[in-house]
């Protein structure tokens, strides 16, 4: 007997994109609508929560027109809705989940509440099936983590950010150097026409598995200081290259320091700056240096998307973790381990 | 058939039911901050109450505003996402004009939502003609406001079978593009 397929319609509304989609068996993308707000941020130099909150409002049922639309399938015909209850704003994440509630009630399936940084982490399984157990790097605005999974949502931390957060460091660099909103791409793309000229320290260079960006980030402000006061222009070029090397090498060091303490063949990473051109480059040769199975999501899976939280609710479906109407609720900081 | 009435904009939740015009059960419960939580929540208990599904819900009217931006966004959410699965048609009336539809008084009157800060108002002639743009009055000065005017203060609910048939009146837009009401500007 063939086994029957799940399809599940996933909602994320956690910051500034009002995304959808319908994903199968965990893994396939049926159809997938985003509508970006970050047009609007920019005119802030950053997300407004406000701004989405009312965004979100304006664009939920268009966004669920169009999914379905793509799909050619309607909300009757789905298994499950899965929504992002946390992290994120209150204000925007509360648009998803209002209409995640709706759907369920009215056609009578069973809600899914999925947190955001799961939905990271199983965007793997939309590009590669992920294979236990895994090593997982979680690199976003708000994580820097690196995780041991022995099976699904079986999380084991071996190390985090002490300070910073890797693209909270990009963002604050970018500002710094006095780049736009959003500031992370704008540094990777400076770094990539520059030199590693500035010399700047390789952070936490320890026993441990955790990470620490602040002083990086200090180091950078006492550059642009000093050439201020030298009067010298700063080369924005060379200083985001020395800072993306420095921060990435760091990474890269405790990624090393983990394969082969723990002997682990399968490797993935995730998160907002698993986007990032120069980490993957530098983690597709530590991995093929150890022979080590690595899985990065594609491009269109790494940044804020509804498929990736599709991908990270079939495995509740399957163990039938559903969640009443009313106990879900947003939730700005609850953190998945 | 059945008319599914639900009020989020301020603390108080309301929610009605009505069949021909006529409210058959109806909800107002104060929910500070606790509409995520209730509001889908105690629509489904109302209907299981009834023993009827959500297909027998043949229209929507929804409060738009003013007051709480996020309790509106909850009610306009719900409101849209209903409307738009089951193909309804949608009304969305704000609540200064529905407090005036509900007062039988024959003179120009202000209706008001409260907050913190002040009040949202807005002006109505006789025949509840909207006069002039609403408004957000501070605190301290709406003292003036209420001297010079017939001023009524927000109610916990009104009586939506009373204002039925003037609400069955306010035009229909498209359900994409309803939208709440703010009023107030935000600071960025």
């Amino acid at each position: 007997m063939n086994k029957k397929d799940i399809y599940i319609l996933a909602i994320e509304t956690s910051c500034d994109e009002t995304s959808m989609a319908v994903v199968k068996n965990g893994n396939d993308v049926i159809a997938l609508s985003i509508y970006t707000q970050i047009d609007t941020h920019k005119l802030y130099g950053g997300v407004v929560p406000e701004i989405a909150s009312r965004m979100h409002t304006e664009k939920i049922t268009l966004v669920l027109e169009d999914v379905l639309n793509k799909a050619n399938m309607a909300v009757s015909d789905m298994d499950a809705i899965a929504v992002t209850y946390a992290p994120g704003l209150i204000g925007s994440l509360m648009v998803g989940i209002e209409c995640a509630k709706t759907l369920s009630l009215i056609y009578n399936k069973p809600l899914i509440k999925v947190n955001h940084i799961a939905g990271h982490i199983y965007a793997n399984n939309l590009t590669n099936k992920i294979i236990f157990p895994t090593l997982a790097l979680v690199v976003s605005g708000g994580h820097t983590d690196l995780v041991l999974m022995k099976d699904n949502y079986d999380f084991k931390v071996l190390g985090s950010t002490l300070d910073d957060a890797i693209g909270e460091a990009y963002d604050k660099v970018a500002r710094v150097l006095k780049e736009k909103y959003p500031g992370g791409p704008n540094i990777e793309r400076l770094a990539l026409q520059g030199k590693n000229s500035y010399n700047l320290p390789i952070p936490m260079q320890d026993d441990s598995y955790n990470f620490s960006f602040s002083g990086l980030k200090s180091s950078v402000i006492n550059e642009v200081n000093k050439c201020k006061m030298q009067n010298k222009k700063i080369n924005k070029k060379d200083l985001a290259c020395s800072f993306q090397t420095a921060a990435i090498t760091s990474i890269i060091n405790k990624c090393e320091k983990a394969i082969n303490d723990l002997k682990i063949n399968n490797f993935i990473i995730a998160g907002g700056v698993s986007a990032n051109k120069f980490l993957r480059e530098k983690l597709i040769l530590l991995c093929d240096k150890y022979n080590v199975n690595l899985s990065m999501p594609d491009f269109i899976y790494c940044t804020d998307n509804a498929a990736m939280i599709g991908a990270a609710a079939y495995p509740l479906y399957l163990k039938n973790i559903f969640s009443n109407i009313e106990d879900v609720q947003p939730e700005s900081r609850t953190p998945l381990f | 058939m059945y008319d599914l009435y639900i009020d989020t904009h301020s603390k108080y939740l309301n929610l009605t039911i009505l069949k021909a015009k006529k409210n058959i059960k109806s909800l107002c419960i104060s929910c500070q901050n606790s509409h995520s939580k209730l509001t889908v929540f105690k629509i489904k208990e109302l209907m299981e109450n009834l023993n009827i599904s959500p297909n027998d819900i043949q229209k929507i009217i929804v409060v738009n505003g003013p007051g709480s931006f996020t309790g509106i966004r909850i009610g306009i959410t719900i409101a849209k996402t209903f409307g738009f699965c089951k193909n309804l048609k949608v009304y969305q009336i704000d609540y200064l004009l529905l407090q005036a539809f509900s007062i039988n008084d024959d003179s120009k009157i202000i209706t008001s939502v409260k907050d913190n800060k002040g009040y949202y108002i807005g002006k109505f002639s006789k025949t509840r003609k909207k006069i002039g743009e609403y408004k957000y009055i501070k605190n301290e000065n709406i003292e003036e406001v209420k001297k010079s005017n017939i001023f009524y203060e927000e109610k916990e609910n009104v009586d939506i079978e009373k204002v039925y048939d003037k609400i069955m009146k306010v035009r229909i837009v498209n359900i994409h593009n309803i939208k709440p009401i703010y009023i107030k500007k935000i600071n960025v």
